[in-house]
Parts: structure tokens; sequence; C-alpha cells
């Protein structure tokens, strides 16, 4: 899969698990503090539904260390990569 | 040859210790003579040499109450350099894990054994004691022998959270050792968080030190108005409010119901403007010496749920419990659902409870903001329809009622001080017969008075893009006058007879 | 850089202490021109007040010396100058106001808690704020004020710092609206409690208090002081309704020893069961009412009477007191 429809991909995701109004915008650069209702709380939520849209499973360190959507995508495209 | 009772001796105290401290605490004459004398050498000196003269300071200022007890955040400060080193160098794997769990339960133990001590004997003396009544039918009680007489060092909570938030960075990753031993132990130490925080990242610290940025007229300029903004807010809102609040809360008994309502509210002003006041000062020293520490405080009080409190009061504590134990925890356990983040939040805001004090009352404190959290979060959606319906206004309103009143309410556990008199104010709060008691008029009219600037310059910060108010207006004689004025208030309406900050002994 | 932020401070610091010194002159002004109330009391002793028999003490005293009782029998004039929260420096102050404007009572009762010397009954620092108004003023008591802090001699430097607290309380201090000063006249100081007690005995264990000794040396300054300017001096302890285990207290004893080595009488009426015995006395535990304070100041009356000075007086009935 291409970064830019992991992007696409990651838009639905976003808005239902951070149960946000409309389209949540999302570029590489976005961080959690761009993001309205993006937090710690949020946070697992978001990581649920990634696993489960794009059927991978994360490490623990490997969630805690993105800083970025861009290093999000990169994590996804790894493991799906893996598979 | 070493004697083990000689590491006791040297750690039992018997010297009356409160009094040293508050000789060196941010509004005393002393601290601003050392502080005036430290900053004008550091702005002096090449900035080279600038760390050597922060950290020399900052080690005179930890000596300053107790010399011996610097040892203790020497100590840590070697293990978690060395440690940091090792972990970044050793491959990943057992090896790797044993170093780093040693360093941080070697951080842990010793902020256990300092603070908790006493707490774990008196329980299990308890526990004890309740066996021997209800199941063994003993007669007597048993007292504590383990009561050791230690007096906690300054800081311990904030230096070991830092140097285990720094030892868990580098374990993930995201954080490079600090080769200079010199760096990091000022970064442990720098003198005007030691006291009550902010709990600073590594990284951002470290990397300015490497730095060595000159502080330039703008900084100095904005760290003294911080500073003066600070001293108002603790010496006139605070420690006004504080005397009040002693009379009633040491003597409930004899107080009605209204008072004792209304000294609860009191108490979270009291709160904010003394540890927000404190953290204003401890920033704005910082800025004038050139370092940016991170911000505390981000107008809890105009917060909408304890959801969002959380993310404005005590902004360092918050965000370090949030990364090393809720969102550790809550991905862990992310397979049960809505339970992970249920289960996280109590925990993590347990233990944030516990780290205040060694008392069952910061623990019951921790377990409401658990509770509250967990129930906004089961509601979200609920909430969100209902918000649908009503106006903004009404909404946000009744949000910051609310959450004012629940923080009110758990406040009271956080500053009574056992279970059974925290429950007796609670009982006076809706039982209590009588009138409102105010001994003199001014008394409650003039931290009204300050409360009302406070709230107000908040509200102009916010709305107007503002900086402490008027103090960044464009036009030079408001400037003026606003820094005189508020002077000028704090030397007729300030509390100069040494109002004991609260956040001390963490 | 550094000349800049000089500067701006130099300018700051310079337009603080005009508005310092400014603003100080009104609210001295202000201060000074108070009628009744708490703080003009203290100025009215202080600067004014010539008694011949002059009460000092804290709340005890003001509750306990029916002033016009005194007045009527001993025909001289007595005021009760005792305050809640007055405390052994204050005294001290006071009696080198009185001395400065060269009024020298005939007459000193000085009445003292019975925990007056007890380090941890109260904070002398937070205490002495009630003299600060007074410090430029009155150069004989600045050294007194000046232990509230080691600093205190370069705070006092500001006048807004002398008058910390009492903006309000300074004004409406100037607007008798209930016409508080007649009433206070009337009464001499004498401030009567009505209520009853109906609580038990308070027992004091007394041990291992430490005492502060700058209160002793106020004590031991106020006795020299007297001496010096020919002022009968008495030390009351007035009754509490307190017991104190084997009866030792240790600023009673404190009181004692030094009343007897500089010859001074001292009159402790703890554990006088002629009280004790009289719960309706009291009003708390610390306080007498109104019926005890008759009771009471007709006993010192008779014994000033034995004190040299007031020995060739007709004997008079004792007047009611005013109501």
């Amino acid at each position: 899969m291409e970064r830019i429809e992991i992007l696409k991909a990651l838009i639905p995701v976003f808005t239902e698990a951070l149960d946000s109004d409309f389209d949540v915008i999302l570029k590489e650069a976005t961080t959690a503090a761009d993001v309205n209702g993006w937090d710690s709380l949020t946070h697992i939520q978001l990581v649920v539904a990634i696993e489960k849209k794009f059927k991978i499973r994360f490490t623990s360190k490997e969630i805690q260390t993105w800083k970025n959507v861009g290093e999000l995508i990169t994590g996804i495209e790894n493991k799906i990569k893996m598979q | 040859m070493f004697k083990i009772q000689w590491v006791w001796q040297y750690l039992y105290f018997t010297k009356d210790i409160p009094e040293k401290l508050t000789t060196m605490i941010f509004n005393s004459i002393a601290f601003l003579m050392f502080f005036a004398i430290v900053a004008s050498v550091n702005y002096i000196l090449p900035s080279a040499f600038r760390w050597i003269w922060i950290l020399a300071v900052s080690i005179f200022f930890y000596m300053y109450t107790v010399p011996s007890y610097v040892l203790v955040p020497i100590f840590i400060i070697l293990v978690t350099y060395f440690g940091g080193l090792l972990i970044e160098k050793t491959a990943s794997g057992a090896k790797k894990k044993v170093f780093y769990l040693s360093c941080i339960i070697l951080n842990v133990g010793i902020l256990v054994f300092f603070k908790y001590t006493n707490f774990f004997t008196n329980m299990v003396i308890d526990f004890a004691n309740y066996s021997r009544q209800n199941f063994f039918h003993v007669q007597g009680t048993l007292h504590n022998e383990l009561l050791i007489r230690i007096f906690v060092p300054l800081g311990i909570s904030y230096i070991t959270f830092q140097a285990i938030g720094y030892l868990i960075e580098i374990k993930r990753g995201t954080q490079t050792a600090e080769k200079n031993i010199g760096h990091f132990a000022a970064y442990i130490l720098f003198f005007p968080k030691i006291i009550a925080g902010p709990v600073e990242r590594a990284h951002n610290f470290l990397s300015q030190i490497n730095l060595q940025k000159t502080p330039d007229f703008a900084a100095c300029s904005a760290g003294l108005k911080q500073i003066l903004w600070g001293l108002f807010k603790k010496l006139v809102i605070a420690d006004r409010l504080s005397i009040y609040i002693s009379t009633v809360f040491d003597n409930t008994v004899l107080h009605s119901g209204y008072t004792l309502a209304l000294c609860a509210i009191f108490y979270v002003f009291q709160m904010y403007a003394d540890f927000s006041g404190y953290t204003d000062m401890a920033l704005g020293f910082s800025k004038i010496l050139g370092y940016d520490l991170m911000p505390n405080f981000n107008r809890p009080l105009a917060a909408r749920s304890v959801t969002e409190f959380w993310r404005k009061w005590h902004i360092s504590l918050s965000t370090w419990f949030g990364d090393y134990f809720y969102t550790p925890i809550a991905i862990a356990k992310r397979d049960w659902g809505p339970w992970a983040v249920i289960y996280a939040s109590f925990i993590t805001f347990i233990v944030l409870g516990f780290w205040h004090g060694a008392n069952w009352t910061f623990i019951i404190f921790g377990f409401l903001q658990g509770a509250i959290l967990t129930i906004e979060f089961i509601t979200k959606k609920l909430r969100k329809n209902v918000r649908k319906k009503i106006p903004a206004v009404i909404n946000n309103t009744l949000g910051i009622l609310f959450t004012f009143c629940y923080f009110a309410f758990s406040l009271i556990f956080f500053r009574a001080n056992s279970v059974t008199d925290a429950l007796e104010i609670i009982k006076g709060i809706f039982n209590a017969k009588g009138t409102l008691f105010i001994p003199e008029q001014y008394m409650v009219l003039y931290p009204l008075f300050g409360i009302g600037i406070m709230l107000f310059v908040e509200w102009m910060d916010y709305y107007k893009h503002s900086t402490f108010g008027y103090f960044s207006h464009q036009n030079i004689i408001v400037r003026y006058s606003a820094y005189l004025a508020v002077s000028i208030l704090i030397l007729l309406l300030g509390i100069f007879d040494g109002g004991q900050f609260i956040y001390f002994q963490f | 850089m550094i000349k800049e932020l000089l500067i701006k401070l130099v300018i700051f610091f310079v337009l603080l202490i005009i508005l310092d010194r400014g603003i100080g002159y009104f609210l001295e002004k202000i201060y000074f021109s108070q009628n009744h109330g708490y703080y003009y009391r203290t100025t009215y002793v202080f600067e004014k007040a010539t008694p011949d028999i002059l009460i000092l003490g804290a709340s005890k005293a003001s509750h306990h010396y029916v002033s016009n009782m005194i007045i009527d029998s001993l025909q001289e004039s007595c005021l009760n100058a005792g305050e809640d929260g007055y405390f052994i420096l204050y005294q001290e102050a006071t009696l080198r106001c009185m001395l400065k404007r060269k009024y020298f009572p005939k007459l000193l009762l000085l009445d003292l808690n019975d925990d007056e010397f007890e380090k941890n009954t109260y904070k002398t620092e937070d205490r002495l704020s009630i003299l600060l108004p007074y410090y430029h003023r009155h150069p004989e008591i600045r050294d007194i004020v000046e232990l509230k802090s080691p600093y205190e001699k370069y705070k006092v430097m500001s006048c807004l710092y002398t008058f910390n607290t009492v903006l309000l309380p300074a004004l409406s201090g100037t607007l008798d609206l209930n016409n508080r000063k007649l009433v206070e006249q009337k009464s001499a100081g004498y401030v009567p409690l009505n209520e009853k007690w109906s609580g038990t005995f308070k027992k004091i264990e007394s041990h291992g208090q430490t005492l502060d000794s700058i209160r002793i040396k106020a004590f031991e300054e106020i006795i020299k002081l007297t001496r010096e300017n020919n002022i009968s001096l008495v030390v009351v302890v007035s009754p509490a309704y307190k017991i104190y285990n084997r009866g030792y207290n240790p600023t009673t004893e404190v009181l004692q020893k030094i009343s007897q080595k500089n010859k001074i009488q001292f009159w402790n009426y703890i554990n006088d069961t002629t009280y004790l015995n009289n719960k309706q006395y009291f009003k708390d535990v610390r306080h007498m009412n109104d019926d005890g304070a008759i009771i009471f100041t007709a006993n010192i009356i008779s014994k000033i009477k034995t004190l040299p000075g007031f020995q060739n007086l007709a004997v008079k009935t004792v007047a009611e007191p005013i109501k």
C-alpha cells in the first residue's frame, strides 16, 4: 500500500475514533497537538481502531515511538510489508 | 569498618528543619539576594562556563537546607547518568532490560524509602493490631517500633521522577544519553525547579544547556514580569486565603456549613494561586538565567470537564504520568476495550494522588479523579448529544462549575490530615448549623479582590492574547502603571510573615 | 542589553519609591485620623492616654477588669488598655511610648496569660505586625518591631509596607457609623462578656514546653522601666478555667521567680478555687464573664488598697459598674 493511500484510509479511522463532527485533517507532519480531541485517552482507541482496520498488531514499544502521523504511517507500512 | 548503624545515625534527624527551609523560598529576601548574585555572575560568565556556575549554585542551594542530604541526589545522578549510558550502549535483550529495571527500581526505591516507609510500616502494624483484636482476640496494641524520623530530602519526588523519565526515554530510544555528567547534574539539580517543579523533560532542558544561550533583554524582561505576577498571586491571594482557611479548617467542629463550604471553595483558589504563583516565579527566575522551563498551568479553572482540567493543571506532572504510566498501561491492556481506559485511569491517578504524600487521603484524592474521569469517559457520547441541544454558554458554565466543585470536593481530602478529618469536614458542610464566620471583613475581601484581578488577567490573556494582562501592553505608560499597581498591591495587601508554600515536601 | 535593563529597573524603582511615599503619606493620614476601633485604641494608648492606673494585657485583661469600679473605688483615673492579641512585647512597646512622651502612670497592672512565655502559644513575628504603622513615628519601639524578621529594617523603608493589611480597617475606623467611640469612652476600655461557660475544665499537662527568651527579656525590661520611672508595677495572672497538672505552670513559675528577685508584686489567680469552684463566672476556658469580672475586680481593688500609695484612701463602697 502506498503512503498516500494509508493516509487517506486513516482519515475515517481518526474521525470515528476521536468522535469528530467533521473529517479530521491529516498530513504527514500532523501531531497530536494539531488534532482536536487527540490525547492520551483517545490515543488508545485510535491505536485499537488502526490495528483493526489494517489487521495488524503493534508492539507497545512501536506505539510509543510515533511522533507524528508520518511515523505512524511508516509503522503501518512496515507491519503490512511483514505480513 | 563500615557499620550499618552509621547509615541510620546519618539519616536520623531531630533538627528544626522547617525554620531553615523557609528562608530560601522564593518570596524571601534571602533568596532574592541570592538570585541577584547568581543571575549577575551568570550573565557575566562566558557561555561555556555558565553550566558550571549553575550547577555550583544549585548544589549550594540544595545544601542550604541540610548539607548532608545532598548526597541523595548526587547518588541518584550518578546512578542515572551511568545507567543511561549503559542502557543506551547495550543492545536490546535481557541485559538491557536488567540495567534498565535496576536503575528504575533504585530511583523508585529511594523515593519510597524516604517518603513512604512510615506509611507502609504503619499499615502493617495497623493490620497486625486489627488481626490481633478481631481474629486472635489478643489485648493490647502494638506500637510501630519501625517508625523512622527522617526528613524527606528536598525535591526528592521531582528529582526521582525526572531521572525515571530520562531513563524511560533512553530505553525507548527517543532520548540520547547525556555524555556530560556536569550537564546532567545541572539538569537534575537546577535550583528554580527543585522545590516545586515543573517536572522538566530531559531533552528540553539538556538541549538548552548545550546551547548556552545568553539571556537577552526580552528574556529578562519577561522573566521579571512573570516573577512579579507570581509574587502577587502567592502573597496577596494564596497566603491571605491560607490564614482564613487554616483558622477554619484547624477547628472544623466550631464552624457552620456555610463557612466550611466557603473555605472549600477558597481552598481551590489558594491552591491555584500558590502553586501557579510559585511556578511563575520558578519560570521567571529560569528565564533570567536563560532557560525556558515547561509551563505547568493553562487556565485550569476554565476547564469544562475534569478530563480537560487535568490537561491544564500541573501539566508537567500529568503529562509525565500520562506518558509513562497511563499510556503504557492502556496500550498493554488495549484489548480490554474501554476497560483498558478505565483501568489505566484509576491506576494512574491513584499513584498520582499517592505521589503527593504518604497518606490515605491522597490515595482517595487520586481515586476520586480516576472515578470522575471514568464517568466522563463512559458518558462522552451522551454528553455530546446533550451539548448539541443546549446553548454553548450554559453548557460551558455548567461544565466549569461542575469541574470546580468536584475538584474542590476532592481537595478536601487533599488538605485534611486524615480520612476521618476529611469526612468530618464534608459532613459539616451539609449538616453544621450556624452563620458565616468572618472575623474581619478584610480577611475575605482582600483575597477576593486578588482573585478578581487574577481571573480578569487570565481572561484578558486568553481573549486579548496578552501576557499577564497589561504587563504586555504596547503603551509603555500602561505597562509601567500595571507593574507599579501590582507592586503596590503586594506591599499593601501581601502577607510577609512567611506563609509556607504548599507543594513543599514533595 | 544590561544597560537597557538596568535603566528600566532604576526607573521602575524610582517611580515605586515616589508612589510608596506619596500613597504612604495619605495612608498615614487616614490611619491616624481614626476615631474608634482596634487600631485607634492602640494609637490612643501610645500617644494620648494619661490614666493614673493603667491596665495592660491581652483579651483576658479587657474582659476581666471593670475600670469603672476601680475609678469609683480608688478615685483615680483608670484605663483598661487590654486588647485581643496583645502580648508582652506589645506591652513593652506601650510602656516605652508612654515614657517617651513623659507620661508616668501611678500604677501599672500587667495582666499576662498563663501560657504567655511558652513558645508554642503564639508566633511572635506574626503578632508584631500590629506595631508596623507606628514604626516611623515612634523611634523608641523600632528595635522591638525589628524582631519580626532579620530583614525587617529594610522592609520598613517602604511606607506602604508599614501599612500592610490596615487599609480597609483604617478606612472604616475613620467612619464611626455606630457611635462606637462613645461606648468605648464610657466603659474606659472594659469589655464585658455575657455568656456562661457550660463545658468542663481544661486540664493542662505542664512539662517540657520551650520558653521564649525574648518574651522573658521583655518582661524584665518592663520591670526595669517601671522601676526607673517610679511606676508601681503589679503582675497579675487572672483566673482561667484550667487545671494545671500538679499545679505547676512554666510561665507563672518564671513570673514568680523574676518578680521575687525584683521585689515586684505578683498576684497569681491560677488554681484559685474562688473562681475554679464557680463555673458561672466564666464565658469560656480563658475568659471570665461580667459576673466573674465584677468579683475579680473587687478583689483586685482590695489588694491595690494594700499597696503603698493607695493606703490612705477612705473606705468606699464598691459602686455598681455603669451598664
